[in-house]
């Protein structure tokens, strides 16, 4: 009985293993898949570091348009300044008195 | 030189070029999905595997120093993976029934007149209600025709182990079938 169901077996075995493998449809594209994924992993897994130099360009150009900003209200003030000192009498009259001349 | 060639493949992948990456997956990939689609009949499950299976690879390529081809490293990754897959599979379905399984091919009667796919979908169906470990054993054992001291080397279990594993699987498969109604 029990050499009977092991014989049964070993058949059923011998069987299967002449099945043709299965191809999968899966395999088409299956690296370009799996580098997306490496690439996901690897930009999740970045240190702070590198997230801190990536961010440089962005720091970077804000720098760059504050300062621009801050040139341009920089030449208004100095504008004023100069027509102040220039032309303007009052002061021309405080420095006068000052200097005594 | 086929051995060669993954070697170089290997240090190239190491040094971050993921163009000679692709090249081993290629090379390779074959072989891996015809393992893992032993374990799985769901294609999205297969291409996950198979997925799990390379990323291990390539997270230890550095790891591999080259004493043995690189098929055989290969193999021994992609044998724990896939166990490690079934560990879970049960995990997750143990309150969901194995009849719900796809592909139940039940009242086929195991004799000469059986084709080669039936009995590959019986095998399948039947190895489907083992513990992981006798499933892997099994399947390595007996479809893959894989030797015990093969398969110890790809589990890292001893070959006692193995061989008792194997046994205990053909006993379940014995009477799972049996109270299926194959054995007739």
């Amino acid at each position: 009985m029990n050499d009977n169901r092991d014989e049964r077996l070993n058949l059923l075995f011998a069987k299967a293993r002449t099945a043709e493998a299965r191809l999968s449809v899966r395999e088409e594209g299956f690296e370009g898949r799996l580098l997306q994924r490496i690439r996901e992993q690897r930009l999740a897994a970045s240190p702070w570091y590198l997230w801190a130099w990536r961010s440089v360009p962005i720091f970077s150009a804000v720098i760059v348009l504050l300062l621009m900003l801050s040139g341009f209200q920089g030449a208004g003030t100095g504008a004023y300044l100069s027509h102040a000192l220039t032309g303007g009498d009052d002061e021309s009259a405080l420095v006068s008195y000052y200097t005594g001349e | 030189m086929r051995e060669q060639d993954d070697e170089r493949l290997v240090r190239s992948a190491v040094a971050g070029d993921d163009v000679a990456f692709a090249e081993l997956v290629s090379r390779h990939k074959r072989r891996v999905f015809r393992l893992a689609a032993r374990f799985t009949r769901m294609e999205h499950e297969l291409d996950d595997l198979c997925q799990d299976i390379f990323l291990k690879i390539y997270e230890n390529l550095k790891q591999f120093r080259g004493d043995a081809p690189f098929e055989h490293w290969l193999s021994r990754i992609a044998v724990r993976t896939c166990y490690d897959a079934l560990r879970k599979q049960r995990h997750e379905r143990r309150h969901q029934s194995l009849d719900d399984l796809p592909c139940e091919p039940r009242d086929k009667r195991i004799d000469e007149q059986l084709s080669a796919a039936e009995a590959q979908s019986v095998v399948l169906w039947a190895v489907a209600r083992l513990k992981p470990e006798e499933r892997l054993v099994i399947t390595l054992m007996e479809l893959e025709e894989k030797s015990v001291k093969e398969i110890a080397g790809l589990t890292g279990w001893s070959e006692v182990n193995v061989k008792v594993r194997a046994w205990r699987a053909r006993k379940a498969l014995k009477r799972i079938l049996e109270e299926a109604g194959h054995e007739r």
